[in-house]
């Protein structure tokens, strides 16, 4: 009798998995890294793996895999700064616009018209230009550029949801607004919004790697993975294989996140869907 | 159009006021070149503890009109006067539920509940609604009020998925008695129940309105549903209610070409009833954004002449008020004496 979840597919669990031991190795960076990621050894400069260094030294004879530990707690510490501002900021902001529609509505997705018409990059950096550089101002800045998507987002979800009966009904019922929203509106117009959020994540690993290659993100030698691709981007012809564990790492983590992204969005699309809405018509005897 | 009738009290209730007095309502939507007007000038009363039936087809505003009276939908113009409780005049008749005065019914179950809560929740949330979460104390309310439905205590912790359509119609007919709104617009609410289970619901809706002194508005285009619930019965066409009155005679002796028309196409189950006598009304409801000059029906009337697209029918009373009180039979169509005495020609099709 209850509701027959789909089981997540493989892809997805092993995706889980990664992440889940990724973070797990940023966290634990401290306490489990071979070596100081900021300890210099010029002696033993671009070296190739060894029992030592087990990907290698970059250009100061720095352990590569030490800086891609400690490079994960920035990474993943500052892709959820950038969700957070994004969702703080854009769900209360598409939320009111789609309640009500017709003045305040109007107006802030006008306000989200002009932001969303810049180019992503280009204003992620102007406003890291203004707040300063460094690792939290350039992800509040993506937070921020991304804000105005997840608004409109939320909007369309919230515009769609209120003109359902279950809403017109608690509303008959004397519901206060806010309770209304929290309790009836919000978890049926969030879903896509969950969806584009996962989207948001691996964009954001990615864009937070570009703005950190372009030296807007942490500062130097402070690791990260967008900082050491630079490095190994700059030793491309001495050492041409220093780029693949950031280069790789990044990837593997967008990937994962995307297949989560996609499991997740399987799963609310086929709870739904009109076909399952009927499967669970069936009377419970 | 007005339909202007003082209902006397009935079936020995004593109480004069009528519990919804609707004047000159219009509905539009959309913008000023294409708007509709869904609802264009409708006039009814609805006495306290009885049933209006609203018959129409699709696209004749009968929902709006349900809508309108329960602040779902803006008001473009006219009235709303709801009774409150003892008869007293409701607050300013503006807000959405009309401050707990109006409860609604809809027609797809599933639609109007929560899909992620327990229905126990959604049925005593009305006697919580300023409360973040609601009382797991209120259960055995909630239990209570499911009994009053005919619905087992075990329906309390499932969800709308787990449910029956006719369950589930039940549980929103429990939330609608726990909110203790004297007036229930019910918007087809047995047209997506299977044939067997109608009859239940519509006993149930009947029995609850005797016990709580409802009022109901009952929308539905289906005749035999509104012949077994409603005391009077307005029929719309286009925004315009064309034919209002007492049950028994606007379904038994049809004044308005429109409600004769209805009427006839309703198939009949009974001995010696032949598809022959099934006649189906042609064409389609015309473009709402565009309705006919002068009467509405004439596009499709059988006994349209040259003055019905000239000039609009006022209502005539048709009949006077029966002794006993109920609201006058009245129809808007020129010929609806020529039609009854058989002298009305026919266009030819």
């Amino acid at each position: 009798m209850s509701r027959g979840r789909p089981a997540l597919p493989p892809g997805a669990w092993i995706s889980v998995v990664v992440l889940a031991s990724l973070l797990l190795m940023a966290l634990l960076a401290p306490w489990i890294a071979p070596h100081d990621p900021l300890a210099q050894d010029l002696a033993n400069k671009l070296q190739g793996p060894s029992a030592d260094h087990l990907l290698g030294t970059d250009r100061f004879g720095r352990d590569v895999l030490s800086r891609l530990m400690w490079g994960g707690r920035n990474a993943f510490g500052g892709v959820a700064i950038c969700i957070a501002v994004a969702v703080l900021l854009g769900v209360p902001w598409g939320t009111i616009a789609g309640f009500w529609p017709r003045y305040v509505g109007t107006v802030l997705m006008r306000i989200s018209d002009v932001m969303i018409a810049f180019p992503l990059l280009v204003l992620a950096i102007a406003i890291t230009g203004s707040l300063g550089v460094g690792l939290v101002t350039s992800m509040v800045a993506v937070g921020l550029v991304l804000a105005p998507n997840t608004a409109q987002l939320t909007r369309a979800g919230v515009l769609a949801t209120r003109e359902q009966d279950f809403v017109a009904s608690a509303r008959l019922s004397g519901v206060w607004t806010p309770i209304l929203l929290v309790r009836h509106v919000l978890p049926t117009a969030l879903r896509p919004v969950v969806i584009q959020m996962t989207i948001y994540t691996g964009l954001t690993f990615v864009i937070q790697g570009a703005l950190a290659f372009l030296g807007l993100g942490p500062q130097r030698p402070t690791p990260s993975w967008g900082s050491d691709l630079n490095d190994a981007y700059s030793q491309i012809l001495s050492a041409p294989l220093l780029i693949l564990p950031p280069g790789l790492l990044l990837g593997v983590v967008v990937l994962c996140v995307y297949r989560i992204g996609d499991a997740l969005r399987d799963r609310m699309s086929s709870n739904l869907s009109p076909d399952n809405r009927k499967e669970n018509d069936v009377v419970v005897a | 159009m007005t339909v202007d009738s003082t209902l006397p009290a009935r079936r020995g209730h004593g109480h004069p006021a009528p519990a919804l007095r609707v004047s000159d309502l219009v509905v539009r939507y959309g913008n000023r070149r294409d708007a509709v007007r869904a609802v264009d000038g409708v006039s009814v009363e609805v006495a306290r503890g009885t049933t209006l039936g609203i018959i129409g087809e699709s696209g004749s505003g009968k929902s709006t009109l349900a809508k309108a009276i329960a602040g779902l939908v803006p008001v473009t113009s006219g009235t709303i006067a709801i009774a409150g409780p003892e008869g007293k005049p409701a607050p300013a008749a503006s807000s959405v539920g009309r401050d707990g005065q109006v409860q609604m019914i809809f027609q797809d179950a599933v639609l109007a509940l929560n899909p992620g809560r327990p229905v126990w929740k959604s049925v005593v949330e009305p006697l919580v609604p300023h409360r973040l979460t609601i009382p797991r104390e209120l259960r055995d309310r909630a239990v209570e009020l499911l009994g009053q439905v005919g619905l087992g205590p075990e329906i309390a912790d499932r969800r709308p998925g787990q449910m029956s359509g006719g369950q589930r119609q039940r549980v929103t007919i429990a939330r609608m008695v726990a909110a203790r709104a004297p007036l229930v617009m019910c918007d087809e609410p047995v047209a997506a129940l299977d044939i067997s289970l109608q009859a239940g619901v519509l006993r149930l809706l009947d029995e609850l309105r005797g016990t709580f002194d409802l009022t109901y508005v009952f929308i539905s285009h289906d005749m035999s549903s509104i012949a077994r619930i409603a005391h009077d019965v307005g029929v719309m066409y286009l925004g315009r209610l064309v034919e209002v009155g007492p049950a028994r005679e606007v379904l038994q002796a049809p004044r308005h070409p429109y409600t004769q028309a209805l009427i006839r196409a309703v198939p009949r189950v009974a001995r010696g009833a032949r598809d022959a006598e099934v006649q189906l009304l042609e064409g389609e409801i015309p473009d709402a954004r565009r309705p006919p000059s002068g009467c509405r029906f004439r596009t499709r009337c059988p006994f349209a002449q040259e003055i019905c697209a000239r000039e609009e029918p006022r209502p005539e009373a048709v009949a006077e008020p029966a002794p006993g009180g109920g609201s006058a039979h009245q129809t808007a169509c020129h010929f609806w004496r020529e039609i009854r005495a058989g002298t009305a020609p026919r266009q030819p099709r």
